[in-house]
């Protein structure tokens, strides 16, 4: 239940802070000092920044954590989350704290805001958000780590719950660095502003936490997401199951991004010091290998299906390879961003590299809605409505990104976060507005299907498995029963329910 | 009626054919009682290394912000201006908690309810003395969050210091209430372990607190 209410409420504050984005994107076509819509010195910043920390850690994190509290435990086959009061607590201090987040704009405050009070309190909200989304992170890491049944070892754990440990584990690393500065930026800000200075300063203190590589650890379920859903997809076994998850686990320690939080020298988002610079250029190259990686094995994956003739499009399988392609394209930006010589920092490009990951995450736990809406809401979704859907988003969020890439690849090159939000070219401004229109249509398409299928009449029972599924949240009633399994299973392998159906076939076949 | 002998985990098809006494019993004894999942301990494990690398930010940055200001010929802090004493008998407070507290999981392990209370009272009661010998260090030192931005570090790590050690008292005090609530406290040997580590934690992070404000300056 408490996943269901963090997937609602984060899907209202990703439409909220999408429509927030868009507005940026329309007021910046013009350039600086053409604001269409955002009227006022500040307002055209606190919007943008209330776009970015609203749509990762009011949407997107949110999102997959309520994701990960229903699918998880059905995976691994627990009967409940860890520490099922935990969870409940951390979603209604997320929901309020998220709230004061958002009045907090209200009252002027935020990053760039003239009050006072309002930036206070937007501080205090923030770090709150943060300790509600790590206690779910620690839920849900314990849950695959603690709660798994029998026989399933963690080399045999389905590849979402398996990257949403990884990611978890990276979260809770990197997000107690952006909760202890922003703890840091309430007491400086309330106290004398002796060490961040202005409510100016106080925004590049924490976009460390919106680019690469801290992005990768936001985005790498999709890696987890796309394994499990391909596989099936293609109708056989998934290629080298290990291989896969040291990929995923790979990426998620390729997005320790918290090194790149250099809260010592104001005003400056390009790292200085040259030795950051390695390891940067370094890890942002590394991080290519793992998609990589997972490219091969599920293009294996595939060719396996196809030469038996089996596999089957459904609208989740067209999430997932958009997503994963998306956050490709992002990972391999970040890399050409990393090449100091081609003067990429600081520029659009970063705006681009991190669109491309974290609509690429949010698509893919769109996608995850969709592949478990059975366990999910108890309903499946319209298939047609979900490919609509899932076309419109990954075609809007290319448009964004790729336009953004341009922009700052042969654009301007201004240095700071304002300025890239004022920057791009003229006619890559209206693709990059477009493409967030297309998005937002999606966005709803998506959501109508969502409330079709609540509102529809039900006539029978839903499937336990409608796609034919490997592991073990196949095996519940759709809903879930309470205590979620009737009989604990025994694992012998990564694809529990393959292994049962191949028995079974075997048992069948005449002598 | 035969009894057959206690069999290892639980019992297949295979097991009994291939076991005659299996075959021929009426009875069969249970397998033995499959181990807890360390559910506490593992969450307490996690909430602690989000603790550590908070601090380590925090004390990171207050060093970057203390070599800054040295490397630009200013004071950093005044000599003398906060007198070890305080510090050192704050650290060697939370040295001792370890040992009570250690004591406090060796007693619930061996069912001693005594011991148990007697080992998490004294530990309450020096987390109680710590934040004692902080709040005295802070009159002591002179320093303020408003004038300088030394206090204003100092008093932001110490203080979210100061919540986590409360939030470690609290931790203590629930599971104990909770293991002693019992008729055998030996299984809730789990919560006071993972009592233990959160605790453990808070007086690692203030070790490196007490080294790196304290006796660094």
């Amino acid at each position: 239940m408490i996943g269901r209410l963090y997937i609602i409420v984060s899907l209202v504050f990703l439409l909220g802070t999408s429509v927030l984005g868009e507005l940026v994107a329309v007021n910046r076509i013009d350039g600086p000092g053409n604001d269409k819509f955002l009227h006022g010195p500040t307002v055209f910043f606190e919007t943008f920044t209330l776009h970015t920390v609203g749509a990762v850690f009011l949407g997107v994190i949110p999102l997959m954590l309520g994701v990960a509290l229903v699918v998880v435990p059905l995976q691994v086959g627990a009967r409940r989350v860890a520490f099922p009061r935990a969870a409940a607590m951390s979603f209604w201090v997320f929901l309020v704290a998220g709230a004061m987040l958002v009045i907090s704009y209200g009252i002027k405050g935020g990053p760039g805001g003239p009050s006072q009070r309002g930036t206070d309190l937007w501080a205090v909200a923030f770090a709150v958000v943060l300790l509600a989304l790590l206690t779910a992170t620690v839920c849900v890491i314990t849950t695959v780590v603690a709660l798994r049944t029998p026989g399933m070892t963690l080399d045999r754990v389905p590849l979402f719950s398996w990257s949403m440990v990884t990611a978890g584990a990276m979260w809770l690393l990197t997000l107690p660095v952006l909760l202890a500065t922003v703890v840091l930026i309430f007491v400086d800000h309330h106290y004398g502003k002796l060490l961040f200075g202005a409510n100016d300063n106080i925004y590049n203190r924490v976009v460390w936490a919106f680019h690469q590589p801290e992005v990768y650890a936001i985005a790498a379920p999709v890696l987890g997401f796309a394994g499990d859903v391909l596989a099936v997809t293609a109708r056989v076994r998934h290629s080298l199951h290990k291989v896969a998850m040291g990929a995923i686990g790979l990426f998620c320690v390729l997005g320790f991004g918290a090194f790149t939080a250099d809260l010592t020298v104001p005003n400056q988002r390009v790292l200085v010091n040259p030795q950051h610079t390695i390891i940067y250029a370094v890890m942002a190259f590394a991080a290519i290998l793992p998609p990589l990686v997972l490219l091969a094995l599920l293009g294996d994956t595939f060719r396996r299906g196809r030469a038996e003739g089996k596999p089957a499009a459904s609208a989740s399988a067209l999430f997932a390879v958009g997503a994963f392609l998306l956050v490709t394209g992002g990972v391999l930006a970040g890399a050409a961003q990393s090449i100091w010589g081609l003067k990429l920092q600081g520029t659009l490009v970063d705006s681009a590299q991190a669109h491309f990951v974290l609509l690429g995450a949010t698509i893919a736990m769109i996608g995850a809605l969709h592949w478990w809406s059975t366990k999910i809401l108890g309903r499946s979704l319209h298939d047609l409505l979900g490919l609509g859907g899932a076309a419109l988003l990954v075609i809007g969020a290319a448009a964004t990104a790729i336009a953004d890439l341009f922009s700052g690849a042969i654009g301007s090159k201004a240095a700071g976060e304002t300025a890239i939000a004022h920057g791009g070219i003229k006619v890559l401004n209206y693709v990059m507005a477009a493409g967030g229109i297309v998005m937002l249509v999606g966005f709803v398409v998506v959501v109508a299907n969502l409330v079709g299928a609540l509102v529809r009449k039900r006539d029978e029972v839903e499937p336990s498995d409608p796609w034919g599924g490997y592991t073990l949240e196949w095996l519940t009633a759709s809903p879930p029963a309470p205590a979620n399994f009737v009989e604990v299973p025994l694992v012998t392998s990564e694809a529990p329910l393959l292994d049962r159906r191949e028995a079974q076939s075997a048992m069948e076949v005449p002598s | 009626m035969s009894l057959a002998h206690a069999h290892e985990g639980p019992i297949t098809i295979d097991d009994i054919a291939a076991d005659d006494d299996l075959l021929d019993a009426d009875v069969l004894l249970p397998g033995p009682i499959p181990e807890r999942p360390r559910v506490l301990l593992i969450g307490a494990g996690l909430a602690s290394a989000g603790i550590v690398m908070a601090f380590a930010t925090l004390i990171g940055i207050y060093i970057a912000a203390r070599q800054s200001a040295v490397g630009s010929g200013h004071e950093w802090l005044k000599s003398g201006a906060i007198p070890l004493t305080g510090p050192n008998i704050a650290l060697f407070t939370l040295l001792l908690s370890i040992v009570t507290m250690q004591w406090a999981v060796y007693s619930t392990a061996n069912s001693d309810r005594q011991n148990t209370w007697l080992a998490v009272g004294v530990t309450v009661m020096l987390g109680a003395a710590f934040v004692n010998a902080t709040t005295f260090i802070y009159t002591e030192s002179g320093l303020s969050v408003h004038a300088s931005t030394v206090g204003l570090l100092v008093f932001t790590i110490t203080g979210a210091h100061l919540v986590v050690v409360a939030a470690a008292i609290v931790f203590l005090l629930v599971a104990a209430f909770r293991t002693l609530g019992t008729q055998d406290p030996a299984p809730g040997r789990e919560a006071m372990a993972a009592a233990a580590v959160f605790w453990d934690t808070a007086c690692a992070v203030f070790f490196v607190i007490w080294y790196a404000i304290y006796i660094i300056k």
